[in-house]
């Protein structure tokens, strides 16, 4: 597996290549510099410098029959390990590692989807004896996501991806809309606690995420899901889903500062009491104004006059289904 | 010092702790690597080593300090066994090592990221075969932005106090605290610890985003049991608001209010709309969310929650006193 995000090369991290470089090597005899260069995510100059490196090391004495012999020089290019030393079998895993799988294998045990259940629990069960006493790292951090969506629609939507078809949706979106559409499943998204389905909506005629627990049914339909070839997966480089849309700036008073840690914020300026004024992304601004409609005058928003009359206007007209009701 | 220099420097002193089967004695080590050899005094090498011990150990290697390693008692030894050395024989199938790709990419951009890669490193030398990197129509990214998550599950794992500077929003100044950590823990996206609070002297569950600057451990490891059989995911839950005893009548236009559908214990058709019962612990909590829905939604019963709807709502209007 190539390296998906290339950490600084310190000395720790050039050490524990370098020790699952000798077993992995051994492991395959003949392999060339440039495949296990691309194998541990460096450069083919970078995998020789490791390999001159590991060869001018070994035992104390550093006598002949006393370091790690690996030859590479051949033409083509093929390294073959002729004596490892002690290095033959590749290093236990740290508390670290060992945590950063299992709480991965654990949180994927929870989250609905087309992954392979027994493949699941057989590699959690052979990590768990490989990690050995490393395995209480792990115990120490639990994710726990959000499962209160339905266990038809989760069943409806892991079906469908696992056969390839297409979903028909009834969904109630941040707006609070029920909407019907059609659409074609890509992948089971869990993002900061919570499950989504990510799907080409043939409605909007765009990706769309669904969060599961508003789906309200799911219907798998008799037709293949075709996504376009062009239909763009969300970035999850940041770990997240960004919203899109435009910037509203509020002044937030301190009961209500809550609301930056709840929503993503683009950026929070400390006023000084308590008050926070912060920069949020707006893709709708129907979604706004129920915001300040709830909030009410503990936020004020800075700099879109026309949002603050839309909520006078929808306050006036909540308030007075009050005095014809009473 | 060169990032090649120390790698070399703490490889060769790996080598020298495996090589012999009795512990070795810290001066031998000095005499026996050319960087200790070389370095201007024994105050510097002893930095040097315990620094290189240290990095081994935080990689895993099991380094096992000996007393009494000259025979006699009084000097230290070191040693790596190689039974401990090893990761265990596993043999993953290839559906195992796909699920193992799948989890190594949860925390691509989070705080442990390079220990799963480096993880998955050391599975692969084992000779089982690849961890795929395919796509299998799921993706599962757990996203680590606060600067102490590392430091706090180091002291989870270790037994041992931190200390930190904690703000709650819409507080003046962040107040100190000291814990002994029982927990970390994610819930609905947020990054909590659960522990025993020193200074207030009882359990707490804090909120990872509401530490201010990182936390920093404080005293010995070991110094502290966990309670047996702590929840800590159910903590952080009663750590939350209630949905409370109240019972609120609302009505509700057709195909609105969704959220508040969600919560309501009974729903009975009332002309163009439906009536709700919806259970609740605050008026102006609860006020706030039925003013969120402008029109959607019309609160019939309590008169108190009633009230504060109006109230709410004519300050949104502009009409009233804020």
């Amino acid at each position: 597996m190539s390296a998906v995000r290339r950490s600084p090369d310190t000395a720790a991290t050039r050490l524990s290549r370098l020790l699952a470089l000798v077993p992995w090597l051994s492991a395959h005899e003949g392999v060339t510099v440039d495949e296990a260069a691309q194998h541990f995510g460096v450069t083919s100059e970078q995998l020789q410098n490791d390999l001159w490196l590991l060869i001018c090391t070994g035992r104390p004495g550093h006598q002949h029959g006393d370091l790690v012999d690996i030859q590479f020089w051949d033409e083509d290019g093929r390294i073959t390990v002729v004596d490892a030393q002690t290095l033959d079998r590749p290093l236990r895993l740290s508390p670290d590692e060992a945590a950063s799988l299992l709480v991965a294998l654990r949180v994927l045990a929870q989250v609905p989807g087309p992954h392979d259940r027994a493949a699941l629990a057989g590699a959690t069960t052979k990590l768990e004896t490989a990690a050995g006493e490393a395995l209480t790292a792990a115990d120490g951090v639990t994710v726990a996501v959000d499962t209160s969506s339905d266990p038809e629609v989760s069943a409806a939507v892991t079906r469908a991806l696992a056969e390839g078809r297409a979903l028909h949706l009834t969904y109630v979106g941040a707006l609070d809309e029920r909407t019907e559409r059609d659409v074609d499943p890509m992948r089971v998204l869990t993002l900061e606690g919570r499950t989504y389905l990510e799907a080409w909506c043939r409605r909007a005629e765009a990706v769309r995420t669904f969060r599961l627990d508003r789906i309200e049914e799911a219907v798998v339909l008799p037709e293949p899901a075709v996504v376009p070839d062009d239909a763009a997966p969300v970035d999850l480089g940041s770990g997240a889903l960004r919203p899109e849309g435009a910037p509203v700036t509020l002044e937030l008073a301190p009961e209500v500062a809550w609301i930056a840690e709840e929503h993503p914020v683009e950026s929070v300026t400390e006023l000084g009491d308590g008050r926070l004024q912060v920069v949020m992304l707006v893709a709708d601004e129907r979604w706004l104004v129920r915001l300040l409609l709830r909030l009410g005058s503990s936020v004020t928003v800075l700099d879109r006059p026309d949002v603050v009359e839309r909520v006078r206007a929808e306050a006036r007209a909540a308030l007075a289904a009050y005095s014809t009701s009473s | 010092m060169s990032q090649k220099d120390r790698t070399e420097r703490l490889l060769n002193l790996l080598f020298a702790l495996m090589a012999s089967s009795r512990p070795v004695p810290k001066h031998v080590l000095r005499d026996a690597i050319e960087a200790y050899k070389d370095s201007p005094s024994e105050e510097a090498f002893e930095r040097m080593f315990e620094r290189d011990k240290d990095e081994l150990r935080s990689m895993g290697v099991p380094v096992e300090t000996v007393e009494g390693a000259d025979g006699v008692g009084g000097i230290e030894g070191y040693r790596v066994a190689a039974a401990d050395y090893a990761l265990p024989e596993v043999d993953f199938t290839a559906d195992e090592l796909a699920v193992l790709g799948l989890a190594a990419r949860v925390w691509e951009q989070a705080s442990l990221g390079p220990a799963a890669q480096r993880a998955v490193q050391k599975l692969e030398a084992l000779g089982s075969g690849a961890v795929v990197d395919g796509p299998v129509g799921i993706e599962t990214r757990i996203a680590t932005a606060e600067p102490s998550f590392p430091v706090l599950l180091e002291a989870v794992r270790t037994r041992r106090a931190v200390r930190f500077d904690y703000r709650k929003p819409g507080d003046d100044a962040p107040e100190g605290r000291e814990v002994q950590p029982w927990g970390v823990a994610s819930r609905r996206g947020h990054w909590y610890l659960v522990g025993h609070d020193v200074t207030r002297g009882a359990a707490r569950v804090f909120r990872l985003s509401r530490v201010v600057g990182t936390a920093s451990p404080v005293g010995e490891p070991g110094a502290y049991a966990v309670p047996d059989g702590i929840d800590v995911v159910g903590m952080i839950a009663a750590s939350a608001p209630r949905p409370g005893s109240l019972t609120a009548t609302v009505r509700v236009v057709p195909g609105r209010a969704h959220g508040l559908r969600r919560r309501a214990v009974s729903t009975t058709p009332d002309g163009s709309g439906d009536l709700l019962e919806v259970p609740y612990s605050d008026d102006e909590a609860l006020a706030a969310d039925v003013v969120g829905l402008g029109a959607a939604a019309v609160v019939l019963a309590p008169e108190s929650l009633r009230s504060a709807v109006v109230r709410r709502l004519t300050v949104a209007a502009g009409e009233g006193p804020a």
